[in-house]
C-alpha cells in the first residue's frame, strides 16, 4: 500500500487530479466537466466514470479536494465579543440564514482555532470584528465529484475553498503585518481575486475569463477596488493603509499593468511568477494555469483544517477539534509520562538487579568464606560458647579459693603493732548464695554480722588483751586492730565485741581483789568485698 | 467524506485509540512496576543473605577465636579431671592421699556431705553442664599456725579435681596441756562437679 497526498483541483470547467510523488506534484489526470450538469447528462457520465476510474488506482491516498468555482459565496458579518457558546449559536444562526439551501453551509474561513483567533484580537483592543462567512451556494457543481469520493470513503483529508486558502501568501510574499492586501491569482477558470486585511481574509471572488483579452485585468481590479471602496473596505475614512496588490500569474501579460488610484487609495502593485513563489518545483506544474503554488503549500492547508468540515456544523466540527486536539494532547502527554516513568524505572529497575547480581555474588563469596573457615575450625565436642563458659565457670569458682596462708599473713602483719593483744581465735569463710550457705553449718555465721554483699569473704578475729593495760587503751588497742585488719586486707572492719563495754545502754563492773581480773575479750571481723578480695 | 478528521467517527476511532494507547501505557506501567518490585525484593533478599553470610562470617571467626583461646586450656582441664564424675569414696580416698604422712594423726575426722545443685551467678553462661557442689568438713589439732599454713598448702596442691577452700576457723587452745594440740581446726573444702546428667542430681539432691 502506496498512501500519497492527492489534490482535486476542481474548477468551473475541468478536473485536475495531481499526486504527490518523491519529486514532487505530478498532474496524473485531468477531466473535462461539463458547464450545465443538468443539461449535459452524457458527458457527466463520461467524466464521472473516467474519474471513479482514476480513483479506483489509488484507493488509499489522503485527498485534498480544492474548489475554485463561482459557487463559493462570501458573506461579512460584524461578530460581537461574546463567549464561546453564544458565538457559537451566533456563527450557526447567521450560516442558516445566510446559507438555508446549501448542504456545506458551515464551511467558512475562521481560522482552525476561531476562538483564539477573536480572544487575541480582543485583547488587542477592538471589542467586535468584522468576520466573513463563506459557503457552496451552488453545490450541484461539486456534487457528483464528493459523492464519487464517498461512496468508496476515501481517506478525505478536507475540503477546501481557494479564496480562504489565499491569506497564507501574505507570508510567503512577505508583505506587512498591519497592511491590507489584494492577491489577484490566474487560475484555468479565470482571476481569483482576494481582499485580506489584517484581521484576515474579507472578500473573494472569481472573475471568469472575458473577451476583454489582456486589459481584462487591469478592469477586474479596478472593479475589485471599487467594490472594496463601497463596501467601505478600504480606502474610505480611517481605513487609508497601503494596498499591496500582488499578482500571481504563470502567464503575464505583455500589455503594462497599471492600477488606478490616488493620494486617499496609495497602492502597490507587485507581479509574482509562481516560480519565484516555488524555486525548486517543475517547469511544467508551474506553468500550469492552477495555482502551482496551491499544491506546494501546506501550511496553507493545515491553517484551513476547518475548511474540511463540509457536511459538518461549524460547532460540531470546532467541538470535535478540540476533543481531537485535547484527546491527542491528554494521550500524547500520558505518553510521554508514561515514556518517562518507564524510562525511570526500567533505569531504577536495571540499577536494583545489577545491584542484587553483585550482592548475590558478594553473599555466595562471603558464605564461601565463612563454610571454609567453619571446615578449617578444629572438631570439637562443645559449642565454642559453652567452651568459653566452661572454662570461664570453672575458673570464677575457683576464685573463691581462700588462701589461708595469705591470709593468716596478712592477719599477722596488722597484729605486730600490737602485742598485748592475745589471739584466741580466726575464723574466715564466705558469705554465700543461699544454696550454699544452707549447707555451711560447720562454719555457721554467728549472731550480729552485718549484712554482706553473696561471695564477700569474713575474716573474724577473736582474743582478749593483755593484763598489763589499762581499759581505755586495751578498747583503743582493739579498735586500731581493727582498722589496721581493714586496712590490710582491704576490707570494711566491724567490732562486734571491746573488751570493757561502752555503749550508753551497757554496764562495766570491776574488781579489786587480787587474782580476780576482769574479762577482757574482744571480737573484731572485716567484710572484704569479692572484687577486693580478688584483687587481693 | 466520512473520514473527515472531524466526523464522528473519525473522533471516535481517535478517542479509541487514545484510549488504547493509554491503556497501552498503564499495562506497560503496571508491568514495570512488578518489575522494578520484583528487582527489589531481588535486591532486599540479596541484602538480608549478605547479612546472614557475613553474620556466619563473624561466627565463623568468633568460634575459631573461641577455639584457639579455649580448647587448650580445655584440654588441659579434662586432662586434670574436670570431667571426672564424684564420688564419695574416691574423694575420701583422695583426701586421705592428700594428707601429709607426719600430720596424718592430726585430721581428728571428715565429712563429705550431700551434692548440691551450685547456682552461683558464676554458672549464668554455662547451659551445657551444670555445677553440683560437693562439700568436705574436716576437723584437726595443729600445733602451731605454720603446721596449719602447710596442711591447707598440701591439701590445695595435693587434692584432684575442682576444690576450694571454702572457710576455716582456728581456735586457741590455752588450757592444753601439749604443744601438739593447741590449735583447733575446723576447715571446708568444696568440689565443684560439672556434670550434665540431671537424673544423678536429682538423686542425690538434698533430702534424698
Amino acid at each position: 500500500m502506496n498512501r500519497r497526498n492527492h489534490y482535486i483541483y476542481i474548477t468551473a470547467g475541468s478536473l485536475a487530479c495531481y499526486r504527490e510523488l518523491a519529486n514532487g506534484p505530478e498532474l496524473v489526470a485531468s477531466i473535462a466537466t461539463p458547464r450545465n450538469s443538468s443539461r449535459d447528462r452524457d458527458p457527466l457520465d463520461q467524466s464521472m466514470q473516467q474519474f471513479e476510474t482514476h480513483l479506483d488506482v489509488h484507493p488509499h491516498d489522503r485527498y485534498f479536494v480544492i474548489t475554485d468555482t463561482q459557487a463559493e459565496a462570501y458573506q461579512s458579518e460584524t461578530v460581537p465579543t461574546l463567549s464561546r457558546r453564544d458565538l457559537r449559536l451566533l456563527l450557526t444562526r447567521k450560516m442558516e440564514q445566510r446559507y438555508r439551501a446549501t448542504p456545506y453551509r458551515s464551511v467558512v474561513p475562521h481560522r482552525s482555532r476561531p476562538y483564539t483567533f477573536l480572544r487575541n484580537l480582543v485583547r488587542r483592543g477592538p471589542r467586535s470584528t468584522t468576520r466573513i462567512l463563506y459557503a457552496l451556494i451552488s453545490p450541484d457543481t461539486l456534487a457528483p465529484w464528493l459523492e464519487a469520493l464517498e461512496r468508496r470513503a476515501l481517506d478525505v483529508r478536507g475540503l477546501y475553498s481557494l479564496g480562504a486558502l489565499m491569506p497564507a501568501l501574505r507570508t510567503h510574499l512577505k508583505l506587512p503585518e498591519k497592511a491590507d492586501a489584494l492577491f489577484v491569482l490566474r487560475t484555468a477558470t479565470g482571476y481569483r481575486h482576494a481582499f485580506v486585511s489584517p484581521s484576515g481574509l474579507r472578500f473573494s471572488r472569481l472573475c471568469p475569463y472575458s473577451n476583454s483579452g489582456e486589459t481584462q485585468l487591469g478592469q477586474e481590479i479596478d472593479k475589485t477596488l471599487q467594490y472594496l471602496t463601497m463596501t467601505r473596505l478600504w480606502g474610505v475614512q480611517g481605513r487609508h493603509r497601503m494596498l499591496h496588490i500582488a499578482v500571481i500569474d504563470a502567464q503575464p501579460s505583455s500589455v503594462p499593468l497599471t492600477v488606478p488610484g490616488n493620494n486617499l487609495r496609495p497602492t502597490q502593485l507587485t507581479q509574482v511568477h509562481p516560480r519565484e513563489l516555488i524555486p525548486g518545483g517543475p517547469a511544467a506544474l508551474l506553468d500550469d494555469a492552477n495555482s502551482a503554488w496551491l499544491l506546494f503549500n501546506r501550511a496553507a492547508l493545515r491553517e484551513h483544517g476547518l475548511g474540511c468540515a463540509a457536511g459538518l456544523g461549524l460547532s460540531d466540527a470546532s467541538r470535535r477539534a478540540n476533543y481531537r486536539r485535547a484527546t491527542l494532547g491528554v494521550t500524547a502527554a500520558v505518553a510521554l509520562l508514561g515514556a518517562g516513568f518507564l524510562a525511570v524505572t526500567e533505569y531504577a529497575a536495571r540499577e536494583k538487579i545489577e545491584l542484587a547480581a553483585t550482592s548475590e555474588l558478594i553473599a555466595d563469596h562471603v558464605n564461601a568464606t565463612a563454610e571454609a573457615s567453619e571446615a578449617a575450625a578444629p572438631k570439637i565436642e562443645l559449642q565454642p560458647e559453652q567452651l568459653r563458659a566452661l572454662v570461664q565457670t570453672r575458673d570464677r569458682l575457683l576464685a573463691r579459693n581462700v588462701s589461708a596462708l595469705g591470709l593468716m599473713q596478712r592477719t599477722a602483719i596488722a597484729l605486730a603493732p600490737f602485742p598485748d593483744l592475745n589471739v584466741d581465735g580466726l575464723e574466715w569463710f564466705y558469705v554465700d548464695p543461699a544454696a550454699v550457705a544452707a549447707t555451711a553449718s560447720a562454719v555457721a555465721r554467728p549472731e550480729g554480722l552485718p549484712s554482706v554483699a553473696p561471695n564477700s569473704l569474713v575474716l573474724r578475729l577473736s582474743g582478749h588483751t593483755g593484763a598489763n593495760l589499762s581499759k581505755s587503751d586495751a578498747n583503743a588497742a582493739v579498735m586500731q586492730l581493727a582498722a589496721a585488719l581493714a586496712k590490710e586486707l582491704h576490707g570494711r572492719e566491724s567490732i562486734e565485741k571491746l573488751p570493757f563495754d561502752v555503749a550508753p545502754g551497757g554496764t562495766l563492773t570491776g574488781t579489786l581483789k587480787v587474782g580476780a581480773a576482769a574479762t577482757t575479750d574482744f571480737r573484731v571481723a572485716v567484710t572484704v568485698p569479692a572484687a577486693a578480695e580478688h584483687a587481693s | 467524506m466520512n473520514s473527515s478528521r472531524y466526523s464522528k467517527a473519525a473522533l471516535r476511532t481517535t478517542l479509541q485509540l487514545c484510549t488504547g494507547a493509554v491503556v497501552v501505557c498503564a499495562l506497560a506501567a503496571a508491568f514495570m512496576n512488578q518489575r522494578r518490585a520484583s528487582a527489589e525484593h531481588r535486591y532486599e533478599r540479596a541484602e538480608q543473605r549478605i547479612h546472614s553470610a557475613r553474620s556466619r562470617l563473624e561466627r565463623a571467626k568468633d568460634h575459631r577465636a573461641l577455639i584457639d583461646k579455649y580448647q587448650g586450656r580445655y584440654d588441659q582441664l579434662v586432662r586434670e579431671g574436670l570431667m571426672v564424675r564424684f564420688d564419695r569414696a574416691v574423694a575420701g580416698d583422695w583426701f586421705e592421699a592428700a594428707i601429709p604422712a607426719k600430720q596424718f594423726g592430726a585430721i581428728d575426722g571428715y565429712v563429705i556431705g550431700k551434692s548440691a545443685p551450685y547456682a552461683g551467678p558464676e554458672t549464668a553462661e554455662l547451659s551445657a553442664f551444670r555445677v553440683v557442689a560437693h562439700r568436705l568438713d574436716f576437723t584437726a589439732k595443729v600445733s602451731h599456725e605454720d603446721e596449719f599454713a602447710d596442711l591447707m598448702s598440701t591439701l590445695e596442691k595435693r587434692v584432684p579435681g575442682i576444690t576450694a577452700q571454702e572457710g576455716c576457723s582456728l581456735t586457741r587452745n590455752r588450757e592444753s596441756s601439749t604443744d601438739a594440740e593447741r590449735l583447733a581446726v575446723s576447715c571446708a573444702l568444696i568440689w565443684y562437679e560439672f556434670t550434665s546428667d540431671r537424673a544423678d542430681l536429682a538423686a542425690n539432691s538434698p533430702g534424698n
